[in-house]
């Protein structure tokens, strides 16, 4: 692949192609990113198409100031808070109608396994499941450090928060993960006494 | 330390973002901590059951963005409808809130002298436009202009839901003239031959 500046001048001056080409280049990223935050991928594709496509029509404000995928990480992460916040007021309805709020999480059924890969499929299943009752900051964070690899400057940018409070936000996500983890009854940090764990509901 | 101040630091170690100082304190404390070394064992799985999530990105992601941004054979068949662009304008104020008149006054004369159109009063026109493309941008202007701009031609553009086409125009390429302030978008009516051009206030 070309330079990245060079791509995407090409891009502003309208070549369609040349976009395809950044589409191709963090489909993935975006997806996965999208797919941590809502959990089903029939939205996380439509997310993520949504953010490619915010991305085309807002490039000409990119002003080079970040790494360009920071900016499109920013982007995506916007436009899933948008999404859950508009689910949430729809739910707050749907709720009144009918008590089951679960949500359906979808990990991708590929028939039928061998054991081990049994358990490893029940173990993305609770971490999956653990991921969505986190809060959404803390799981944004989280999914951007271990999903999409950043760093904690380059999330405190996407963020635009400080470095210290990227440290301990994605401390206090992992914190509760854990705790979700426990809580569902997984097998996830089960040698962990009672005591200490006690101790930590008063801090974290 | 405490087993309360060793759970950021957990945190930051298992992310490679301690201090070597921090990352000395908290080796000491996990030497006599077993609860804490749990505690890592627990975030590093829980981190690996994250990552393991990671799919691909759907086969069809790039297609749809591209598909929803405008395809060029389409663009083919709209450029000789617009050539014949008629010649009202019409100068709107869009965005979140009202526009001051004294902005609509500064921008507007800038637009007229460079692109020869006249203007009329802010009017509500297209309203469900205004909400889609201007979703990303604070204040906006819609100006109609009298013809089809050479510039235009390899310019991307996106399809609207009445039929419309937005043209962006980057600011290197059209809005040179018209001040280092402005963007512009130009969008043409499919049937009324008619152009808009979308003034936009660069960076916000």
């Amino acid at each position: 692949m070309m330079d990245e500046k060079a791509l995407i001048r090409q891009i502003l001056a309208g070549d369609q192609d040349a976009f395809a080409q950044l589409v191709q280049t963090y489909q993935k990223p975006v997806y996965n990113l999208c797919l941590r935050m809502v959990s089903n991928p029939t939205d996380a594709e439509d997310l993520a198409q949504e953010a490619f496509v915010k991305a085309w029509r807002g490039l000409r404000f990119y002003k080079h100031e970040a790494a360009f995928s920071t900016w499109l990480y920013r982007l995506t992460s916007n436009v899933c808070i948008d999404f859950l916040r508009k689910q949430k007021r729809q739910n707050t309805i749907s709720l009144t109608m009918e008590e089951d709020g679960e949500q359906e999480l979808e990990v991708p059924d590929t028939g039928p396994l061998p054991e081990e890969r049994v358990l490893h499929r029940e173990k993305q299943q609770a971490v999956s499941e653990a991921m969505a009752q986190l809060e959404e900051e803390y799981r944004l964070a989280l999914t951007l450090r271990v999903v999409n690899e950043l760093s904690y400057e380059q999330i405190a940018e996407v963020l635009d928060i400080k470095v210290g409070t990227v440290k301990s936000r994605i401390a206090r996500a992992r914190e509760r993960l854990r705790k979700n983890l426990l809580e569902n009854g997984n097998i996830f940090g089960n040698i962990s006494s009672n005591q200490t764990e006690r101790r930590r509901d008063h801090e974290m | 330390m405490k087993c309360e101040d060793a759970l950021l630091l957990i945190s930051g170690h298992i992310d490679g973002e301690n201090t070597p100082q921090e990352e000395q304190l908290l080796q000491e404390h996990l030497a006599d901590c077993e609860a804490c070394r749990a505690v890592l064992q627990a975030y590093t799985e829980a981190d690996m059951g994250i990552a393991s999530l990671t799919e691909e990105a759907p086969a069809d992601l790039c297609e749809k963005v591209m598909a929803s941004i405008g395809a060029p054979k389409k663009k083919q068949r709209w450029l000789p409808v617009l050539a014949a662009a008629a010649a009202v304008a019409l100068v709107i104020g869009l965005g979140s809130g009202h526009m001051p008149a004294m902005q609509q006054e500064e921008a507007v004369p800038m637009v007229a002298r460079t692109m020869d159109v006249e203007f009329a009063e802010p009017a509500n026109f297209f309203p469900e436009i205004n909400g889609q493309i201007l979703s990303d941008v604070r204040r906006a202007y819609v100006v109609e202009v009298s013809e089809l701009l050479p510039e235009m031609e390899n310019c991307p553009y996106e399809e609207l839901e009445d039929g419309s086409l937005l043209y962006l125009l980057p600011s290197m390429e059209m809005a040179v003239e018209l001040s280092e302030t402005y963007d512009l978008e130009l969008f043409f009516h499919q049937q009324a031959e008619k152009a808009y051009a979308l003034l936009t206030v660069k960076g916000e």
